[in-house]
């Protein structure tokens, strides 16, 4: 019953941002610029997160300019380069869980928000977990339960090499070619999970903005973990925010050599009953609403 | 983009006022992506009559406005580079022959031709642009800025509008046939696919796989009017067509393997008929009496009695079948 009111609820914003959009363009008020950091103290600066993020932005701005919104603007450098820009995001390049942590809480401290590509660690998603933090690597327990249950299903034993990700450039399904076309064309490297994270963390920044026609921190904020808000990430189904960790929900892949070269083995998690909404199948992996540890302070 | 003449058969064919012979006879041409090849059907017998080899991934197809033709699209193996397989591929449809080729810019996925078969405008999938291609000469007439991924292409019934959508950027995009000028975008449902015009013109339907829905586009005031969730928002609609009286929309759940029967001005659901595995292509007989599908992963098309709303045959058909188009009355 929820599922179907949060449905309308959003089928009712979907007119509204249409009906807006028409009425801006008219009136061709100042667009407004959507700044994101990507804190890298890597001098050479070509992490897989920074391509990936730049990928994000050059798309989103593209996207933004169909509509007359403003660009979305890319800083990347040091942590205080990065904070001395008018950033409403904080990406990080590579980072270690207390990193991450440090991220986070400074994104708190600013009213900025972090959105975590890199740190897998539970306890971040748990105990350290902060409202200012989004998620879209997904969680160590995800990862685990992914292959646990690639592995039940397996006919036979799986590569020894196999592994759970949130992304490989060996994807091919649900316009995955033509995502790790587009990187590989423009990068000359294939498309990571790193990048993929970067590439999504920044596409959905962008479209929280643009649907809520802001660059304000909370409204963006509040559409991400919003029960209704959804993204396209050429993952097949529709990706969501957990509300419980703000961790994203969205499918996990198993890949590993076979016969010398990489292929998806498995994708997790399966739907256990046909009648299972996207969001229910997906909460198959990772840390539950019941089981979170999570406590976001207002 | 250079402009290039693919074909040495060229458009003469298509130039000449050869004796109008109307179509008695109602046959399916279906596009089939891996064979490269497009598929013809006898509709009274539902059996195959013949294998046309077009040389690239077919998966765009249309009658021509006299019915005489049949425009697909082909593309080869590789996005991102430009290929003479990168094609519109005309064929005869009383010969069954193809008869020219025109170039109609990187990996052309769909298209629509204008009702007066002037010109045709079809979306580019990885070069983020729609091309106008003037049917008499084959030359291009324009390229248009649309989103990321464009995909779903539809021209209005007068002629006057074509939308695209744009799977990544979830953006339609309102092309002004007469200025060829992109006059304004909507922001629509997640990685929309397909879009269809009433026959009156003044709706349109986007379908949004990952979004799980049908947007309903006002034309005259260019606003989206509703969304309507297809399977309870879990269906993954892909393609769309509207019957000719303008009563229903026929609407293709590609991995769900179902299509999707919705009254147009109620915009409920009457029902959900079982068809193929992965159907992408929905089109209709000109009388509105059958609907068929186009089924990827079984390589068949269900013909659904628009009456029953049941299946009444499957065909099989070439590799990967796209969609269909319908020569003849």
């Amino acid at each position: 019953m929820s599922e179907e009111i949060g449905r309308r609820a959003f089928v009712g914003r979907t007119v509204a941002v249409g009906a807006i959009w028409g009425m801006r363009n008219l009136c061709g008020a100042t667009p407004q610029t959507l700044r994101i950091g990507v804190v890298s103290d890597a001098a050479a600066g070509s992490t897989a997160v920074i391509l990936g993020a730049r990928l994000g932005a050059d798309e989103a701005s593209r996207g933004a300019a169909l509509f007359g919104a403003g660009p979305v603007e890319l800083t990347v450098g040091s942590f205080e380069e990065v904070l001395a820009g008018d950033v409403a995001a904080l990406l990080a390049a590579k980072a270690s869980m207390a990193d991450c942590l440090r991220l986070a809480n400074v994104a708190a401290e600013r009213g900025k928000l972090f959105v975590n590509t890199t740190c897998a660690e539970d306890a971040l998603r748990g105990d350290d977990c902060r409202a200012s933090a989004f998620h879209v690597a997904p969680s160590r327990s995800m990862l685990r339960d992914a292959l646990d249950e690639a592995r039940r299903h397996a006919a036979v034993p799986l590569p020894s090499d196999a592994t759970a990700t949130a992304w490989d450039a060996s994807l091919e399904r649900f316009g995955a070619d033509t995502l790790n076309n587009r990187f590989l064309a423009r990068f000359k490297a294939p498309m990571s999970a790193d990048a993929w994270c970067a590439w999504f963390a920044v596409k959905v920044l962008a479209e929280a903005s643009l649907r809520t026609r802001s660059v304000d921190t909370r409204a963006i904020a509040s559409y991400l973990r919003g029960s209704t808000a959804q993204f396209d990430g050429h993952k097949g189904r529709p990706l969501s925010f957990r509300a419980w960790d703000n961790q994203l929900r969205q499918p996990v892949y198993v890949i590993g050599t076979v016969d010398g070269a990489r292929r998806l083995l498995a994708e997790s998690p399966v739907s256990a009953s046909a009648s299972a909404t996207s969001r229910e199948v997906l909460d198959g992996i990772g840390t539950t609403a019941t089981s979170t540890t999570c406590r976001f302070v207002p | 983009m250079s402009i290039r003449a693919v074909s040495l058969v060229g458009s003469l064919v298509l130039l000449t006022p050869a004796t109008r012979q109307p179509i008695a006879q109602r046959t399916l041409f279906v596009s089939n992506e891996v064979s490269h090849d497009v598929s013809v059907v006898d509709a009274a017998t539902n059996k195959v009559i013949a294998t046309i080899p077009v040389g690239g991934r077919a998966r765009g197809i249309h009658v021509s406005a006299d019915g005489r033709h049949v425009y697909v699209a082909t593309s080869d193996d590789k996005p991102q580079t430009e290929s003479t397989a990168d094609a519109i591929v005309i064929v005869d449809v009383a010969t069954k022959k193809v008869v020219a080729k025109y170039h109609a810019g990187s990996d052309p996925e769909q298209f629509a031709v204008l009702p007066d078969g002037s010109r045709l405008y079809a979306s580019n999938e990885d070069g983020g642009t729609a091309t106008a291609i003037d049917l008499r000469t084959g030359k291009h007439v324009a390229t248009l800025i649309v989103g990321i991924e464009p995909e779903g292409v539809a021209a209005s019934p007068d002629g006057r509008w074509v939308y695209v959508t744009s799977e990544t950027s979830n953006s339609l995009s309102l092309i002004d046939a007469r200025t060829n000028a992109v006059v304004g975008n909507l922001l629509v449902d997640l990685r929309p696919r397909a879009v269809a015009f009433t026959p009156d013109g003044a709706h349109a339907f986007v379908t949004a796989e990952v979004g799980g829905t049908l947007t309903v586009v006002d034309a005259k005031t260019r606003d989206i009017v509703n969304t309507v969730p297809i399977e309870g928002g879990e269906g993954k609609p892909v393609g769309v067509a509207v019957s000719p009286d303008g009563r229903r929309v026929y609407v293709a759940s590609g991995r769900t393997g179902t299509l999707s029967v919705i009254d147009a001005a109620s915009l409920r659901v009457i029902t959900t008929v079982a068809v193929g595995k992965r159907p992408w292509g929905v089109t209709l007989s000109p009388d509105g009496r059958f609907v068929y599908t186009a089924n990827g992963l079984s390589n068949d098309v269900s013909v659904v009695d628009a009456t029953t709303n049941r299946v009444v045959a499957t065909v099989k058909v070439g590799q990967r079948p796209w969609g269909v188009a319908v020569a003849g009355r």
